[in-house]
């Protein structure tokens, strides 16, 4: 970190924000870790954080999964950027490519949850605005269907099909290629 | 203290054509952020899941976003391993995931790969030309005469016109102009350039239906027709695929770069490492120059208007190829806010070029392609046939 104003963005760095879940559970974390986050930095930003941040949309089981998502990329964010001001050098690469590694492993082993768990963090990241989470489990969705059949999606999820015999016949023959 | 507002209220939680399950559905807002993450075939195929997919797997904005989100599309040509004299082109995005393959009939092979809507023109090393319809799957071949019989497979009804110069039997030239259309693919010979052209690719692009040729054979040039210069070193020759007709002369970008008292770089163009060529970039006709000296360095001018005829310099970078790893030449295929995309030959690798740090990497996993262009259409749009 730059060494002028070090005590200011240190003073930051400890301040603590309370997130209170929807089921009234408080939860202490850093600003950094809160502020990745758009939601909640833009309620720093305008100071309405004292006394606990209400986030009703979320439960205590949820809010408990996405700040571990935060803690861990929070601190590779701060790691990032302290590498690429002054080190460039091969040894200081390797470092960066074995955090990345393990941040990634830290991501597949995140996921590894149940398809309501993932809904309900997708909801969440959406809710909270946490970019990096909302690709993440989107990605995760998208790869758990892309292979499937619309009959198996349909039964995967209980849709019920409204659409007629040739509205169907109609898409198949729009994008044959797709159903190959 | 309220919270600040967040993305997606919770009202918006609207249940999809479901059933009773265990696991609440996602909101629409939410599945299309889900479904942006999608490869091509399952967004298509997904739109046959109900009517609510449908609509949203079928709308413009997604459309749109999920084009955004993927980057381009290539249409990468290359013979399998096993057997050589077999060809397939994949439709294939810069993380090399295959959306389509297209096996070609055997023993065709492909030169020349030249992209045009949702089309391709493809010339074989027999020197024939094929249609390619990569989101059919289908390729037509191309006959030299009418026929009345229509040809086999399906009818491609748009009309698709490609063009091809072709050495006259005296010497002079000619160009062909290929039609599609009603099941049919022909070539028809049309009046020729006013001065002699290169039919390689790299000397030709394809703009808003009109096809360009770029001015390089030094020792044909300049070039006089009744004692007035028509072409000379660098000048554009422009044909009118919709009237057929050859249009007037465009000066090119030489002209401007000379006035901007650049040295004159161009000491010898037809080389196997060529200083100056043409393409389409972003629907603008582009013309690249090269220099070695006194740093390697590439200049893209694009054509801004043509009433006066106006080219501006919009990018300048640095981009150092080199030979011994078999870099001759680079050809841009794509660029976007933060990248350049070039076809290097004769490597036969694709290579990104950042435009915010300068360097250059392969794209390891559509390597080895005999072929590359970029593919114009929009393979997610619904098509009647």
């Amino acid at each position: 970190m730059a060494s002028a104003g070090s005590g200011d963005e240190k003073a930051a760095a400890a301040a603590m924000i309370t997130l209170i879940s929807s089921d009234n559970e408080k939860f202490e974390v850093t600003e950094a870790t809160a502020t990745l986050s758009q939601t909640i930095r833009h309620m720093i930003e305008d100071g309405c954080t004292d006394g606990g941040v209400p986030l009703p949309n979320v439960t205590s089981k949820i809010l408990a999964r996405v700040i571990e998502y935060c803690k861990k990329h929070a601190t590779a964010a701060a790691g990032e950027e302290g590498s690429s001001s002054s080190f460039s050098d091969a040894a200081f690469l390797e470092v960066d490519r074995a955090f990345l590694e393990e941040l990634e492993e830290f991501d597949d082993a995140f996921l590894e949850v149940d398809r309501a768990t993932l809904f309900d963090l997708i909801l969440a990241a959406n809710y909270l605005d946490i970019k990096g989470l909302l690709n993440l489990t989107c990605q995760k969705v998208a790869d758990s269907v892309k292979g499937k059949t619309p009959e198996q999606i349909r039964e995967m999820y209980n849709i019920v099909n409204d659409l007629t015999p040739e509205e169907e016949a109609e898409i198949r023959r729009e994008t044959q290629w797709a159903f190959e | 203290m309220a919270p600040a507002t967040p993305r997606s209220a919770a009202g918006r939680r609207k249940r999809l054509h479901t059933a009773p399950g265990v696991v609440a559905p996602l909101p629409p807002d939410m599945l299309s952020e889900v479904f942006l993450n999608l490869p091509p075939a399952p967004v298509c195929r997904f739109r046959a899941v109900c009517r609510s997919w449908r609509a949203l797997l079928s709308g413009r904005a997604f459309l749109a976003a999920h084009a955004a989100r993927r980057g381009p599309l290539l249409l990468a040509a290359a013979a399998y391993r096993r057997r050589r004299s077999s060809w397939h082109i994949d439709l294939v995005d810069l993380t090399g995931a295959i959306a389509t393959r297209t096996r070609l009939p055997e023993g065709g092979g492909v030169r020349e790969l030249l992209p045009c809507g949702d089309l391709a023109c493809l010339v074989g090393n027999d020197g024939r030309a094929r249609v390619l319809d990569p989101a059919a799957g289908a390729v037509t071949a191309c006959r030299r005469r009418t026929r009345r019989r229509r040809a086999a497979g399906r009818a491609l009804l748009r009309l698709v016109r490609f063009l091809r110069y072709a050495p006259g039997r005296r010497g002079g030239q000619l160009i062909e102009v290929l039609t599609v259309g009603g099941g049919e693919a022909r070539w028809r010979s049309r009046r020729g350039p006013p001065f002699v052209v290169a039919g390689d690719a790299d000397y030709m692009a394809v703009v808003d239906g009109v096809v360009y040729f770029l001015a390089v054979m030094a020792q044909q040039l300049p070039f006089a027709v009744n004692g007035v210069v028509s072409g000379e070193l660098g000048s554009i020759a422009a044909f009118d695929l919709e009237t057929e007709e050859w249009m007037p002369i465009l000066r090119g970008s030489l002209s401007t770069r000379r006035q901007g008292g650049n040295p004159e770089p161009l000491t010898m163009l037809r080389h196997e490492s060529p200083l100056l060529t043409l393409t389409e970039l972003n629907g603008f006709l582009v013309t690249v120059h090269r220099d070695r000296h006194p740093q390697p360095s590439m200049d893209l001018w694009f054509l801004i208007d043509s009433e006066p005829e106006t080219w501006v310099k919009n990018y300048s970078i640095r981009l150092d190829l080199s030979p011994r790893r078999r870099e001759f030449s680079a050809h841009p295929l794509f660029v976007d806010d933060s990248k350049i995309l070039f076809w290097v030959q004769p490597k036969r690798a694709l290579m990104v070029y950042d435009l915010q740090t300068g360097s250059c990497k392969d794209l390891d996993h559509i390597n080895n392609c005999d072929a590359v262009g970029l593919y114009k259409g929009s393979i997610l749009s619904p098509r009647s046939v």
